[in-house]
């Protein structure tokens, strides 16, 4: 059994039909990636994944129990965490604070404060920054901060939506580094990425999405062999 | 100069008082200039010890101190000679008194801020024990210092801590939880008329019966329903955000005062004369409700001999407190009190409560119907009484929201502030978290509500309306926006200029009027420019200091992002990308 899965799964935004039935499935410990060109519909299916825009149609499970059904709050508490599009950290709270807000549904003390050490291990400018705004730091610590708050929750997997938005290219190679080391701790990541290249080095599996449908599913290595996908996704010629 | 600047605005506000009251004032500014500059200095992360908190104290007071000597020489030189009234003299002639009594608020203004902002940077325990004992010695002794003055201001103090309990309230929804409320005084309404209608014969008389609930039941219940409004207001308004919701509660605000003047004929309810039931007695409103009764009220007079009584009581709780414990607990345990000796405690505390309230006088219970017996009866006459009550609640609404602040639901409230669907995707309930933000902030309103309409003994829907609901936003706004400190600053000089510098200035100009025979000057009413001067007020405030007087860090570092950053820019050269999209487009 899959560790998340998606079947057939229609998503609108009141008229517009954003999802047109969407298959795809995570296995336990990978990095899938789902690419496309803006507006092909990634960031919707992990809104519908996470329950903030429920789908009309199809089932989202995980663990084969569905959830698609379920308020985005109790989702998190099943262990679909997020760090959203835009990072959206919260600009007036302390890097700390951030980081306990992750942890928001549990209660465990002992087990966040050890938590919390391994988001510093693998960010150590978090560390420095820990007492600050998280509206002051850079672009690149805040998308460690949201990688970092949404870890705090303990996910079974991890939605990581466009990390690399937005930052220089040699911080975007740093912060995949540290994705595949989380991943390679034992945390399932769905990936949502523009950056194909980037995507598909550090993924096991992808799927290439087009105006609300799948268009392409394999494994990450022969999908950046595709000539299709080099040539709309990587710039080749 | 930059380190006294607190000091001289401190001495300033001080100083209209001066001017503005005359008399014996000079005193009790200085008192209250040297406990808010002590109460603030909290705030000024440069001071880390006790030794810089003396200092800070020191210097801030004697700055404030010597703007008061200059207020009372002005007064008792020009204002006192041009309003035809005596000038404060100890005997020494008016410019001697003045100098004379102003040093003495000079001592006592920076003896009292040293201590206090000493006190504020105690470690640990030791600062809740310090500040406590100052600002509770402070709280207990004020009617006794004001009679002993002859200022008779608790007739004035009552109503502001109504208000700044109200702001307090008002706090938790806008402050905290980021929803703009508008109208707000619609649960002060409910609180006010919740009690009005229990606690008064004006229902129960129509069906031919005298039912009166005792204050003690009311205020809870009157908080209860206030609450429960709250989450009422609060489910329709759940998917909006900013302007839309700020109109809602507006409107919300505008009916609730109409409905009051309206049910005074429910037509499908019949009184037991047949008439249809007045609910809320229409435009009069409700009158004759009842005060608190208390057997031992003629006691609380803020003597000496009852404060004596009252920390002779709670020496006596303490003591027997600790001897439970020492008893109950086995050595290792001892730090921690076990469920056994928490009961065991309590009860102790409940029968020493018991004994203290009735081991001289007999008669009634703290439940029973007022009327009963005359004895025990808040008198409006007598203030004092009132003014301890007023405390207790303070006191209580402080405790709770501080506790509040800091729990689990104090911190979904802020993440939902910040970032709605971030908090979602943490795992915050934002229907719950919103709903709890309406139902909390308005339990203060109920209990405020309460007390003000047992203080008064009658309410009209004139009370309530839209201006009360900006009055409160104005507190909040002005002292700092989901600060508590800031709020009761906030909340002291917007009621304490509403009620009480605007009528006394009033008075002031009519005795200089008269005294000069000046036809304008006699005709002008200081009071009718009451909205006028808020508006200024508040539009000064956006301009200059938009966080407010006393901001929370917070909302400092969101409104001046821009310093922040620059502050932080050296140390973070690490990104390329500009640091602040965050904060302002995303």
């Amino acid at each position: 059994m899959a560790l998340l899965e998606l079947k057939d799964v229609h998503t609108y935004y009141g008229n517009i039909h954003a999802l047109k039935g969407i298959s795809l499935t995570v296995e336990k410990g990978e990095i899938v990636t789902l690419i496309g060109s803006n507006g092909a519909g990634k960031s919707t299916t992990l809104r519908t994944i996470s329950g903030i825009t429920p789908p009309r149609q199809g089932q989202v499970t995980l663990e084969g129990q569905r959830i698609d059904q379920i308020p985005a709050h109790k989702v998190v508490n099943l262990g679909v965490l997020q760090s959203p599009e835009g990072r959206r950290i919260f600009p007036r709270l302390t890097v700390r604070e951030n980081l306990e807000m992750g942890a928001f549904t549990r209660t465990d003390k002992t087990n966040i404060a050890s938590d919390m050490e391994r988001v510093f291990g693998l960010f150590p400018r978090l560390k420095e920054r820990v007492g600050q705004y998280g509206g002051t730091l850079s672009g690149g610590e805040q998308q460690m901060l949201a990688i970092g708050r949404a870890l705090m929750g303990r996910p079974k997997v991890l939605l990581l939506d466009e990390p690399s938005m937005g930052l220089a290219p040699v911080l975007v190679e740093q912060i995949f580094n540290i994705i595949k080391d989380i991943n390679s701790q034992g945390t399932t990541i769905l990936l949502v990425e523009q950056n194909a290249l980037m995507a598909l080095g550090i993924a096991h599996r992808g799927y290439v999405l087009q105006t609300g449908q799948i268009v392409l599913s394999d494994s990450a290595k022969a999908l950046s062999e595709n000539e299709t996908v080099q040539k709309a996704y990587l710039g080749m010629e | 100069m930059g380190k006294v600047r607190f000091g001289i605005w401190a001495g300033v506000a001080g100083v209209a008082t001066i001017l503005i009251v005359g008399g014996k004032t000079v005193w009790m500014a200085a008192l209250i200039v040297g406990l808010i500059i002590g109460l603030l200095s909290a705030n000024n992360e440069s001071l880390k010890t006790p030794r810089d908190g003396v200092r800070y104290g020191l210097l801030n007071g004697v700055a404030a101190g010597v703007v008061l000597i200059i207020g009372q020489l002005l007064r008792s030189l020009w204002l006192d000679p041009l309003a035809g009234q005596t000038a404060l003299d100890i005997g020494i002639g008016a410019a001697g008194s003045a100098l004379v009594a102003g040093l003495i608020g000079l001592v006592i203004a920076a003896a009292v801020a040293a201590i206090l902002s000493a006190s504020q940077h105690l470690a640990g325990i030791g600062r809740t024990l310090a500040v406590g004992a100052v600002v509770g010695a402070f709280l207990l002794f004020l009617p006794q210092i004001d009679r002993g003055l002859g200022l008779a201001w608790l007739g004035d103090i009552i109503p502001i801590m109504i208000f700044i309990i109200l702001a307090l309230g008002l706090n938790i929804v806008v402050g905290y939880a980021g929803l703009l409320d508008l109208g707000y005084a619609a649960f002060f309404a409910i609180g006010a008329y919740t009690a009005g209608m229990l606690s008064s014969t004006h229902l129960s008389g129509q069906f031919g019966s005298n039912f009166q609930l005792s204050f003690w039941l009311v205020i809870w219940i009157a908080a209860a329903v206030a609450a429960m409004f709250g989450i009422i207001l609060g489910a329709p308004t759940l998917p909006l955000r900013g302007d839309y919701l700020a109109i809602v509660t507006l409107g919300f605000g505008e009916i609730v005062p109409i409905l009051f003047t309206n049910l005074d004929a429910v037509d499908w309810i019949k009184t037991s004369t047949g008439e249809p039931l007045n609910l809320t007695g229409g435009d009069p409103g409700i009158s004759a409700i009842a005060p608190p009764f208390l057997p031992i009220v003629q006691r609380l007079d803020g003597s000496g001999a009852m404060i004596i009584e009252l920390i002779g009581f709670v020496l006596v709780v303490l003591a027997a407190l600790y001897l439970v414990r020492r008893v109950l607990d086995d050595e290792r345990a001892a730090r921690k009190s076990t469920t056994l000796t928490k009961i065991v405690g309590g009860l102790l505390a409940v029968f020493l409560l018991y004994a203290f309230f009735y081991g001289t006088d007999i008669g009634g219970t703290p439940l029973a119907i007022p009327g009963t017996s005359g004895a025990g009866q808040f008198l409006p006459t007598e203030r004092t009484p009132w003014y301890y009550l007023i405390i207790v609640i303070f006191g209580f609404s402080i405790f709770f929201i501080n506790r509040l602040r800091r729990s689990r639901l104090g911190r979904a409230w802020m993440a939902m502030r910040e970032d709605e669907l971030a908090a979602a995707s943490m795992g915050i309930d934002l229907v719950r978290t919103k709903l709890l933000a309406f139902a909390l902030g308005a339990t203060f309103s109920g209990f405020g509500g309460a007390f003000y309409g047992a203080y008064l003994g009658s309410i009209t829907p004139s009370s309530f309306q839209f201006d009360k609901s900006v009055l409160i936003l104005c507190m909040v706004i002005l002292g700092g926006l989901g600060n508590i400190p800031g709020v009761i600053l906030g909340g002291l000089i917007i009621v304490s200029a509403d009620i009480f510098f605007l009528n006394r200035l009033t008075d002031l100009l009519k005795q200089i009027a008269s005294n000069s025979n000046n036809e304008a000057l006699a005709n002008f009413k200081a009071s009718d420019y009451r909205l006028m001067l808020f508006g200024i007020v508040l539009v000064i405030m956006m301009l200059v200091r938009p966080e407010g007087l006393v901001p929370s860090a917070r909302r400092r570092a969101e409104l001046h992002a821009d310093e922040e950053t620059a502050r932080h820019e050296n140390a973070s050269a690490f990104d390329v990308e500009h640091n602040n999209a965050q904060l302002s487009t995303e």
